[in-house]
């Protein structure tokens, strides 16, 4: 079956119809010929790549990895740094600096290899706020607080640049399609439901977990190393501490509606932030107060459904 | 022919407490050994040094004639060992269908009429059950009962040589124990069974021969009819014998 035996009919449709979304949005500021509407969809879809991301590992698993914005950011240096410093071709700075996110993610993952829940979140966000201080905000070599500047784009064209951003994040929405439909994904779900019970059967836990948090990594460098040619400078703020909440809570509030939530909850946010750009500094109390909002609906449709259960396992009290 | 598992005095502390303690054991294919002993005489702790969840101090552990003393749980896995837990554990998240295909998907099992008999096996245990027509519901879905079966239906579809059974008649009703003593007899012909388990009448319907555990050690082993009337066994159920009697 398409999504892993998913039989929610959100899933089952909302996916192809998010996909279709992702895919129209891409091609439509080409077709319209605007570059500032082109930018806008690159920077959505490049949120959406970031979270998209975090959810391949911290979904299956059930972890919490805070630590996610690193590889963006660490991508995102690499590939602007080789650019400007050492001159290299955009795409090949970009895939150098895919490697490099994905070789720190593997590395990250091996070190937390046994760790779980909060234990698990804890070393990540101490990994997170460690490295994003020592390396890229104290450090002159990558530009401390003001960043990278004046890295070259993938392709001549801002245009078209934007366009090929977007259509990358396509791919990335699609790869994380397919990985969740995947025997591995499968596999790491039982390891993350029960990590005993799915070695006593034969799962390479450790194995799966390496992959899926290279992979994951790979994709946020991914991200990252775009950001960098499309937006042409890489500051802090990219890997920064807010970069990082941002990327958990909407990757945490999606995640129950699955792939096609995750990518419904990002693209959702990214609007109503672009709506509430006239309020200035004040669209974080609205944020919040939204935000606040949809946990008291989730928990409210959550019991419910746990109530029904109960009395249909005739478990209630 | 080797042995499917061969234990040799294997031992194991926690914090300088030895809970297990030089046990011994040897079981064949087609046999069914039982485990018996009072709360804390290490029966669990057995079960986790067999499949590798903890590491013996000392002593050997064989299946079919590999020595796994130090394999991780994920290899013994693959070399033929299959386990249930005293705790309800399930892959909550996964559908029925999706919890048993997870065997087979993690150790790349090609078709054979070892496969192929393990699924007819554990076909009828969850036809018997009811849960075989709720194969595309959550396993949440399932009571604790019903868990527990579908746990022992996973390690059956593993197709092991080997299979240790921690408490499987734990939470069960009766229908479900005697669709559960029909498995694990079925189970039996095709590997060595070992049980641990509680509800004696249900153990003796289905082992042939007993070993009762009592503060890390073998205090007794045979027939079970014959051991279970031994004094210092049904001493140690009551609680009166404190130390065993090689000490």
């Amino acid at each position: 079956m398409l999504l892993g035996g998913s039989t929610r009919p959100w899933e089952r449709f909302g996916t192809p119809a998010v996909g279709g979304v992702v895919a129209l949005l891409a091609v439509l500021p080409l077709a319209l010929g605007d570059l500032y509407f082109a930018h806008l969809v690159a920077q959505g879809s490049l949120l959406l790549l970031y979270v998209l991301s975090w959810d391949l590992f911290c979904w299956p698993t059930r972890q919490v990895n805070f630590g996610h914005t690193f590889f963006i950011a660490a991508a995102a240096y690499t590939s602007g740094l080789l650019d400007t410093r050492l001159g290299l071709d955009p795409w090949l700075a970009m895939a150098l600096a895919t490697v490099v996110a994905a070789f720190a993610a593997v590395l990250l993952g091996l070190m937390t290899l046994r760790l779980r829940g909060p234990y698990f979140a804890m070393v990540t966000m101490a990994f997170q706020l460690m490295l994003f201080r020592f390396l890229f905000l104290f450090s002159d070599l990558f530009g401390g607080g003001e960043g990278v500047i004046g890295i070259r784009p993938l392709v001549g064209r801002p245009l078209a640049a934007a366009t090929v951003t977007s259509l990358f994040c396509l791919g990335g929405f699609v790869l994380c399609v397919l990985f969740r439909c995947s025997t591995p994904c499968l596999l790491l779900r039982a390891s993350g439901a029960d990590d005993s019970l799915a070695r006593a059967t034969g799962v390479h836990v450790w194995r799966y977990r390496t992959a899926a948090f290279g992979l994951s990594g790979a994709l946020a460098g991914l991200g990252g190393a775009l950001h960098a040619h499309t937006f042409r400078q890489v500051t802090s703020e990219l890997g920064g501490d807010w970069s990082a909440a941002l990327v958990v809570l909407l990757g945490v509030i999606g995640a129950p509606l699955g792939i096609a939530g995750v990518a419904s909850i990002t693209l959702a946010y990214f609007a109503v932030k672009q709506l509430l750009l006239p309020l200035g500094g004040y669209d974080a109390p609205v944020l919040a107060g939204l935000l606040l909002g949809w946990m008291i609906w989730r928990t409210r449709v959550r019991s419910s459904r746990q109530a029904g259960s109960a009395m249909a396992k005739g478990t209630a009290l | 022919m080797k042995p499917a598992i061969e234990v040799e005095e294997i031992s194991f502390s926690f914090g300088g407490f030895r809970v297990i303690d030089g046990i011994s054991l040897s079981g064949n294919d087609g046999e069914t050994l039982g485990i018996i002993g009072p709360n804390g005489s290490g029966k669990s702790t057995f079960f986790d040094l067999l499949s590798g969840f903890r590491t013996a101090e000392s002593g050997r552990i064989r299946l079919n004639g590999r020595d796994v003393t130090r394999m991780a749980p994920e290899v013994r896995a693959s070399h033929g060992l299959g386990r249930t837990f005293q705790r309800t554990a399930a892959f909550y998240g996964l559908t029925v269908a999706e919890h048993l295909r997870i065997p087979r998907l993690a150790r790349r099992m090609p078709a054979s009429d070892r496969v192929a008999a393990a699924y007819q096996i554990v076909e009828e245990l969850l036809g018997r059950t009811g849960i075989g027509e709720r194969q595309h519901e959550p396993v949440e879905s399932l009571a604790a009962g019903e868990c527990r079966i579908l746990d022992l239906a996973r390690a059956i579809t593993q197709a092991p040589c080997v299979i240790l059974l921690d408490e499987p008649f734990a939470g069960i009703d009766g229908a479900q124990e005697k669709a559960v003593t029909t498995c694990i007899r079925q189970a039996s012909t095709m590997a060595c069974v070992i049980l641990v388990e509680h509800r004696l009448e249900a153990l003796l319907s289905l082992v042939g021969r007993v070993l009762v555990f009592h503060q890390g050690r073998v205090l007794a082993t045979g027939d079970p009819s014959e051991v279970l009337n031994r004094g210092e066994v049904l001493r140690a159920y009551r609680g009166e014998l404190r130390e065993s009697p090689s000490s």
